[in-house]
């Protein structure tokens, strides 16, 4: 038996052709830094236009509880703090810095060495680490690290933890996005420095266990990071079916722990704490080399050349059309996998900590939308259990109250509904509506 | 036989104790209700469009009579005659209410801000919203796919195919609002009819800095704020590079119709351009 969440789920085409590597994508000579990254308050700009900045310094303030500090990915002098047109088309406060020749060949040089230090297992041994779990969460916030899965959760807030003390912390390494594979050359290339990392995570949530979970379609990561947890106490690497949305955080808890999240309930109410891979490198980048979080690895993958389906290394700020790739012919540009991902309208814009990948499909046909046939494949994959169809219809005539009462709140909107729908129905998209109407 | 006089008895019993237990508990819980409630009811249209704030013609009605005046309450359907009547079934009289109407605070046509994004999903706009842009390069405009022509239950709106944009009939709006809970972007304002039907209002809803804007739209408003200094009842404030004519100071005179280089303000009257170039 292998383990998955019980209900729902769905098997879309993996598509996970990217090469495993991880290249590294040269430092821009311009970066445009959003100050809201992460879900919350957008952080309080520190840097004034003229400014010189290093490479790491904070030019964002988390202002507000739930918000993250954002540093300088590159070195130079900051241009303008303004507004700009943000990939999903919308404006949002920036901060633009320029570097001039001479930082950036200094830039690029210490990135190089520090990245050389990194692979060097040797270097940044943190199991003997003497931090505080209060110390570890204030390092966190320092570092400005957010949930990198996806939905930029600011990290500090989920590991402060309330009256429920967590006893697991499931380090989330599923990918179960179809074509992203940005989790999974992390795990292969970087094994040890996740595993120092969610050690690190579970001593800051408080939790004894900490099981990292991957899926098993994924099977030299699982590998690797077996190699890697190996020497440690309480770490347990478990593989989890291959099946969409297995990364979910409920889906998650249900299927390694077998415990489930109420209706409009936290996670953390069950005593786990889940965080993405990523972020637990993140982690380990903060406390064992004290360097915030200003690169990522992202995926840019699609119906580009296959020599092109790559993992970059690339610094936040970083204009998402300066990864090389070919744009195919009637190019839809996702930033994210394609079914939870957002649609791209404007490629000049720069990589954020959230963005997992660069998606560019070339689109089709338009699906013509048939009836409700009434088949009920929406409600067998839901993962939560939930009448995508009714909440749809809500959705569409405006019956918000009935909507809340049959929980879209609970919705995590992954999808599933739409891609199992044989009439092809925009299910989720009126969903969305109801969940955001009947609030 | 018997069979046939058992089951008339017995349903006939059935039947009177069905009747005596409803006849005694509508007795037991009977409500009184004020007759006036349902008089003030035929007065209403009876649309239930919720554009006085309650759930419908009947909650609007019972709160007239709950508080035994018509102070604070207004069916926009109804108008100033309507409620003069509905006060006199309470033996008041309802104050003077200036009457309002829904503007459009945009004028992105197809011309002015032409499409430069396919957009393949469902022809709504609050799904276009929630998934992305829209087919233009503005982040504030109409998303053009008529949810509010959908909801107005006067037929006040409609869809312009040449503009793209939707149309409001002022004669028959009656400022219920729906439109404007329903836009996803609160682009439909409720602004007073004016005096002689004249108003003047900005057709522009972008907070874009003046350069980005007028690049994906040529009817945008920059923020150049030459309308508030224009003019002269001071009712026009620019803030976020967007100008906004309050309403309640502005006097529809025009000038500020007159200065606008992108032509984002508009009105309900027509200002003759040569006699102010003279």
């Amino acid at each position: 038996m292998r383990l998955t969440f019980k209900k729902g789920g769905i098997h879309p085409a993996e598509n996970k052709t990217a090469s495993t590597r991880i290249e590294m994508q040269p430092l821009p000579m311009t970066v445009c830094v959003p100050l809201s990254q992460h879900i919350g308050a957008p952080a309080e700009p520190t840097a004034r236009r003229g400014d010189k900045v290093e490479r790491g310094q904070l030019i964002g303030r988390a202002a507000g509880t739930v918000s993250a500090n954002v540093h300088a990915p590159i070195s130079g002098t900051v241009a303008s703090v303004d507004n700009a047109v943000l990939a999903d088309g919308r404006p949002g406060r920036v901060v633009i810095i320029k570097a001039d020749e001479e930082s950036h060949a200094a830039d690029t040089a210490a990135r190089e060495e520090y990245w050389k230090k990194v692979a060097d297992s040797s270097f940044g041994d943190t199991s003997n680490d003497p931090h505080t779990p209060e110390e570890l969460r204030d390092m966190i916030l320092g570092a400005g690290i957010s949930g990198m899965g996806g939905a930029t959760f600011p990290t500090h807030v989920k590991l402060k933890t309330g009256a429920v003390k967590p006893d697991i912390m499931i380090i989330n390494g599923c990918e179960c996005e179809p074509y992203l594979m940005c989790d999974d050359a992390l795990m292969r290339n970087y094994a040890l420095r996740v595993v120092q990392g969610s050690q690190l995570l579970a001593r800051a949530a408080g939790a004894e266990k900490t099981i990292i979970a991957i899926e098993d379609n994924k099977p030299e990561a699982i590998d690797a990071m077996r190699k890697a947890a190996a020497a440690f106490d309480g770490m347990e690497v478990v593989a989890v079916k291959t099946k969409y949305p297995q990364g979910g955080e409920k889906q998650l808890i249900a299927a390694v722990t077998g415990r489930y999240v109420a209706s409009g309930a936290l996670p953390i109410s069950t005593g786990v704490v889940v965080d993405n891979v990523a972020t637990a490198f993140a982690v380990w980048q903060a406390v064992a080399t004290s360097t915030p979080l200003i690169e990522r690895v992202i995926t840019v993958t699609g119906d580009i050349p296959a020599p092109e389906r790559k993992n970059y290394l690339t610094a936040t700020g970083t204009p998402l059309s300066e990864l090389p790739f070919t744009l195919p012919e009637n190019a839809k540009a996702i930033l994210g996998g394609p079914m939870m991902g957002r649609c791209a309208v404007n490629l000049d814009a720069p990589v954020t900590k959230g963005t997992s990948g660069l998606l560019l499909k070339s689109t089709g046909a338009k699906r013509t939308v048939y009836p409700c046939i009434r088949c009920g494949a929406c409600v067998d994959v839901c993962p939560m259990g939930l009448e995508p169809y009714l909440l749809a219809t809500y959705g569409r005539l405006h019956r918000w109250d009935d909507a809340r009462q049959a929980d879209v709140a609970d919705c995590l909107e992954c999808g599933s509904c739409s891609y199992a729908c044989p009439s092809n129905r925009p299910i989720l998209d009126f969903i969305r509506i109801a969940k955001k109407r009947s609030r | 036989m018997f069979t046939f006089l058992l089951t008339v008895a017995l349903l006939g019993m059935l039947g009177l104790i069905g009747s005596l237990i409803l006849y005694f508990t509508s007795k037991r819980f009977h409500v009184d209700e004020d007759p006036r409630i349902d008089e003030i009811c035929s007065l209403l249209p009876g649309a239930n469009c919720g554009g006085c704030g309650f759930k419908g013609c009947r909650d609007f009605a019972t709160r007239c009579v709950k508080q035994e005046n018509v102070d604070g309450l207004f069916c926009p359907v109804s108008g100033q005659d309507g409620m003069s009547a509905i006060a006199a079934v309470l033996g008041v009289k309802a104050k003077a209410h200036a009457r309002k109407v829904a503007v459009l605070k945009c004028a992105g046509s197809c011309q002015a801000r032409p499409a430069i994004h396919e957009y393949m999903g469902v022809r709504s706009c609050a799904v276009m919203d929630s998934t992305g842009v829209g087919t233009t390069g503005c982040s504030f405009g109409c998303l053009g796919c008529g949810d509010c022509v959908a909801v107005c239950q006067f037929g006040a709106l409609s869809m312009n195919p040449e503009t793209g944009l939707p149309e409001i009939d002022s004669a028959k709006c009656t400022a219920c609002g729906a439109c404007v809970a329903e836009c996803p972007r609160h682009l439909i304002e409720l602004r007073p009819a004016g005096k002689n039907d004249r108003r003047v209002w900005v057709a522009c809803s972008s907070r874009d800095k003046g350069a980005v804007a007028r690049k994906v739209c040529s009817a945008s408003c920059i923020g150049c704020g030459k309308c508030s200094r224009e003019c002269p009842c001071g009712a026009i404030e620019v803030k976020d590079n967007l100008a906004y004519i309050n309403p309640a100071l502005c006097s529809a005179c025009g000038k500020c119709v007159e200065v606008c280089p992108t032509k984002a303000i508009h009105a309900t009257f027509s200002i003759n351009l040569n006699s102010a170039e003279s």
